[in-house]
């Protein structure tokens, strides 16, 4: 026993003092480590244009407190393997790509289709699975990244809160790699990736004379911002882009697949203003039916609403008038969900998708269908039925304009 | 038969071989012999008494174990004074006139013996010596200034009982007495130590305690080999199954409420002459989490306690470890903004972290062996010092990050809240243990230092009894009171049961 504490002593005592410490494989030490949080693809002519974004504190004396700042790196390479090895040439740090939290890729790269990029990220044993994709319309995902960098903002934190609020409109989502890479390998239906789109912002016409506004106006670019909106709905086949869902169709898309999370719908009262109702819950359920060989498909939304706000003057808690309201977003509900199927079925993608469904429901009968799934997708006949209530009104039921008495 | 006149080598050989081989000596029951043991020792009183101008009798006692006022106003004075003793001619009248009780002690013993009378007379016996009888009577005489019960120092209790345990073995087998006014208390003593013939009583509750195990201690404390009992590590390490082990084996306490709580629960409790602090074996795990104040206050609150206590104790051995393995392997599994902190505060420190993390926890623990030792009159230097060095001085110049500070005083924080000392510390070893195991494989490293751990308690056993007990290796009886604090009530009945089937 005490050769064993003796031999252990003088081998810890090497272990601490000889350097015996670095020789441990496997080791990466936090100090060493830069942390990828954002990356993004882009085309570059026969290459690959590969961005990262780490984020590191700022210079402790620019401020009191320590402030986080984007930084990003970029390379080029034929493949995003050999793109982020040639990072090793200009950085110290040892690039780590376990944090990374948001995957950027160009409309361009995707034209060619989208599963090529996806095996790094989920062959590479430390890129988590989680990470979200994001396919940036019309321009690149290494300018996105600079527009909002360069604006003094941070990008990764920019695209969690869009993140976070999408469901404040659903007109987007959120397709974690995992969800992505799933779709893609499954060739009867349709992947959907969110999209990133950068706006520019009207400028504001002035009647101003002043010389000096004026000139500043003029110095100053458009102001361009970076919007969640919107899906980019790949081929089931050859994961290329075939087009994009935006605005309410979008959310009509969101309806048909049960991701509205929340959302608002403006109606008109009886005499034409505007009504605003807050989408409370939905929920639909995609019910498929065979007719003989015929496949009849009836997405059935269950909504519930809350008047969020009333412009007019008219009182609407009456039993004619909630219906007339209910009507109302019954009526654009169902037009979104058939732009939705009719953007399915103008592409002949099944996006929702419903061979999961007729997979669960009609397993025997889909063994013989599956391989001309695509045909018959084409010769769905489909439905679409809402069935909505306005649930909550709070406690004011008068509106503020109201010329009645109450 | 050797006769001694003058104190010389022979003597001194004597008293070597009494010493060291416990051997019985065959001395002539004389002043001489008692002369020659005691030839250099001033405190050994010999006195010599003429009863008459015919007849002289010799006193030794030893200042200082011996009262001195009762020797004199029982001893001397009724020898000398009373007509009864002054008229005897002769040692065999005198032998008849004290055994018939003229000299009023409670406890006379006569004996021809040296040995014992040797024995006795270091214990605070007078023993007076007939010469030509050939015998001595010892008396009782027993009287030595001892320290008072006072307030426990280690053990603190807010509704608990104040009193401790002394040096004095008689006025702490007297508190259990107090405590426990039952015939099945036994207390039964035993001498160990060769020189030193120290006094060790072992305490149970006959019926409640399992006899083969009374039996197991009694024959393990026979068979101690030592000169001294001063401390209790000379009788622990001789009453232990496992040696090789940082964790105790032992409980100590310094309560007699404690002590008697666990004769209660068939334990049995070892009281060292001259040791305020008792010892209560066996022991296991649980024993280690719990203190006399959880069965004085609400017993839901002393489960979350315990339940707490537990969960810091994990936290003392794990989270250095956890915090090597996460920051030097598993980077993934650090949140981005806690990482940047981490990167920042690490900007500029010339040691990994594993060895900052071993560093400053030697450091904390230099602070408490340091806070343990210093004098009183500069105490306070130690927690300035400590402070200004791990604190300050250590960020500031870069040896230390304030991250690994905050993981290992949370650490050290969390160890202190064991209330056994000795587990602590054990627990503190193992922390620097797993520590290099996850500076070498990460997470994997710190699990298996922790099934190592696991296994080290399984395998070990004390007087018998399995360490991890009721946790393992029991049919769970007692696991009641474990880590959830049970009421009284299911106790009482758990003590009935517990008796019935001993009984049985």
């Amino acid at each position: 026993m005490r050769r064993t504490l003796i031999i252990t002593l003088i081998l810890f005592t090497l272990y601490i003092s000889a350097g015996l410490e670095t020789m441990i494989g496997g080791r990466k030490s936090i100090t060493d480590a830069f942390y990828v949080t954002t990356v993004g693809l882009d085309k570059a002519k026969d290459k690959i244009k590969l961005t990262i974004v780490t984020q590191s504190l700022g210079p402790e004396e620019e401020t009191e407190y320590t402030k986080k700042q984007d930084k990003y790196f970029v390379t080029e390479g034929k493949t995003i393997f050999e793109a982020n090895r040639f990072f090793t040439t200009f950085m110290d740090n040892k690039i780590f790509w376990g944090h990374v939290d948001y995957i950027l890729i160009s409309e361009s790269l995707v034209k060619n289709g989208l599963d090529t990029y996806l095996d790094f990220f989920m062959r590479d044993h430390e890129t988590r699975l989680i990470a979200e994709l994001f396919i940036v319309k019309e321009y690149s995902a290494e300018e996105s990244i600079k527009l909002v960098i360069d604006s003094g903002e941070d990008i990764t934190n920019t695209l969690h809160v869009l993140k976070e609020d999408v469901g404040k409109l659903s007109v987007s989502g959120c397709v974690p790699v995992y969800e992505a890479f799933s779709t893609i390998t499954d060739e009867n239906c349709g992947s959907n990736v969110p999209l990133l789109q950068i706006i520019e912002d009207e400028k504001e016409e002035t009647d101003s004379t002043d010389a000096k506004e004026a000139s500043v106006a003029e110095d100053n670019p458009k102001s361009k911002r970076l919007v969640l909106d919107g899906y980019a709905l790949l081929d089931p086949e050859s994961s290329e882009l075939v087009g994009f869902l935006t605005g309410n169709d979008a959310r009509g898309f969101n309806f048909a697949i049960n991701k509205i999370k929340s959302g608002v719908i403006v109606v008109e009262d009886p005499e034409g203003e505007d009504v605003t109702l807050e989408i409370i819950k939905s929920k639909t359920k995609i019910i498929p039916k065979f007719n003989g060989d015929k496949l009849e498909v009836t997405f059935k939304t269950k909504l519930s609403t809350n008047i969020a706000e009333i412009d007019g003057s008219t009182n609407l808690f009456t039993d004619e008038n909630i219906e007339l309201l209910i009507k109302q977003q019954n009526e654009m509900v169902k037009k979104e969900v058939k732009n939705a199927i009719d953007f399915a079925l103008k592409h002949n993608i099944d996006i929702f998708p419903i061979s999961k469904v007729v997979e669960r429901k009609f397993p025997v009968k889909w063994d013989k269908i599956k391989d001309d799934w695509r045909k018959i997708f084409t010769e769905i006949t489909f439905n679409v039925e809402v069935d909505s209530q306005i649930d909550r009104t709070y406690s004011i039921k008068e509106p503020v304009l109201s010329r009645e008495d109450g | 038969m050797i006769t001694l006149s003058k104190v010389g080598d022979e003597m001194k050989k004597i008293r070597t071989d009494i010493i060291n081989l416990n051997k019985k000596v065959d001395l002539p029951m004389e002043v001489e012999s008692f002369k020659g043991l005691f030839a250099n020792s001033h405190d050994c009183v010999f006195t010599e008494v003429m009863i008459n101008k015919e007849l002289t009798v010799h006193l030794v006692f030893v200042d200082g174990l011996a009262n001195c006022t009762n020797v004199m106003d029982f001893i001397l004075k009724p020898l000398t004074t009373l007509e009864k003793f002054t008229n005897i001619k002769d040692e065999k009248k005198l032998i008849d006139v004290i055994k018939g009780g003229s000299l009023y002690y409670i406890s006379v013993k006569e004996t021809n013996d040296v040995n014992l009378a040797v024995e006795l007379l270091l214990m605070g016996t007078a023993v007076l010596i007939l010469k030509e009888a050939k015998i001595a009577f010892l008396f009782e005489t027993r009287g030595f200034e001892s320290r008072s019960i006072q307030v426990p120092t280690e053990e603190t209790s807010l509704k608990g009982s104040k009193d401790a345990f002394v040096e004095t073995l008689r006025t702490n087998t007297a508190m259990l007495r107090r405590k426990m006014r039952t015939p099945d208390l036994v207390i039964e003593e035993l001498i160990v130590g060769k020189v030193s013939k120290t006094k060790v009583s072992v305490s149970y509750i006959d019926g409640i305690a399992n006899d083969q195990l009374v039996k197991s201690l009694r024959e393990r404390l026979k068979k101690i080999e030592t000169d001294q009992v001063l401390f209790t590590t000379v009788i622990e390490e001789e009453i232990i199954d496992s040696q090789y082990t940082p964790f105790p084996q032992v409980e100590y306490t310094e309560k007699p409420d404690k002590f008697c709580s666990a004769l209660l629960e068939g334990r049995i409790g070892i009281i060292i002459d001259g040791i305020p602090f008792t010892m209560i074996i066996p022991t296991s795990i649980v024993n280690f989490f719990q203190t006399t104040d959880d069965y004085s206050h609400n017993y839901i609150v002393v489960s979350i306690i315990r339940g707490i206590r537990y969960l810091l104790a994990a936290v003392a051995l794990i989270v250095p470890a956890f915090y090597v393995a996460i920051t030097s392997f598993h980077l993934e599994m650090i949140p981005e903004g806690l990482a940047l902190s981490v990167i920042s505060t690490e900007k500029g420190v010339p040691f990994p972290i594993f060895i900052e993390c071993i560093l400053l926890s030697i450091a904390f623990q230099t602070l408490i062996e340091a806070g343990a030792r210093i004098w009183s009159s500069i105490g306070g230097m130690v927690s300035l010092v400590g402070a200004l060095i791990v604190g300050e001085a250590a960020i500031t110049a870069n040896f230390i990050s304030p991250g690994v500070v905050v993981v290992v005083a949370a650490a050290a924080i969390a160890n202190y809240t064991i209330p056994n000392k000795d587990f602590a510390f054990a627990i503190w070893i193992w922390e620097i243990i797993l520590i290099l195991l996850s500076s070498v494989i990460g997470l994997y490293g710190m699990v298996i230092g922790i099934i190592l751990l696991i296994h080290h308690w399984a395998q070990m056993e004390v007087m018998g009894e399995p360490y991890l007990a009721p946790f393992a290796a029991t049919d769970g009886r007692n696991s009641k009171d474990a880590i959830i604090r049970s009421l009284f009530v299911f106790k009482k009945k758990e003590s009935l049961d517990e008796q019935s089937k001993i009984n049985e």
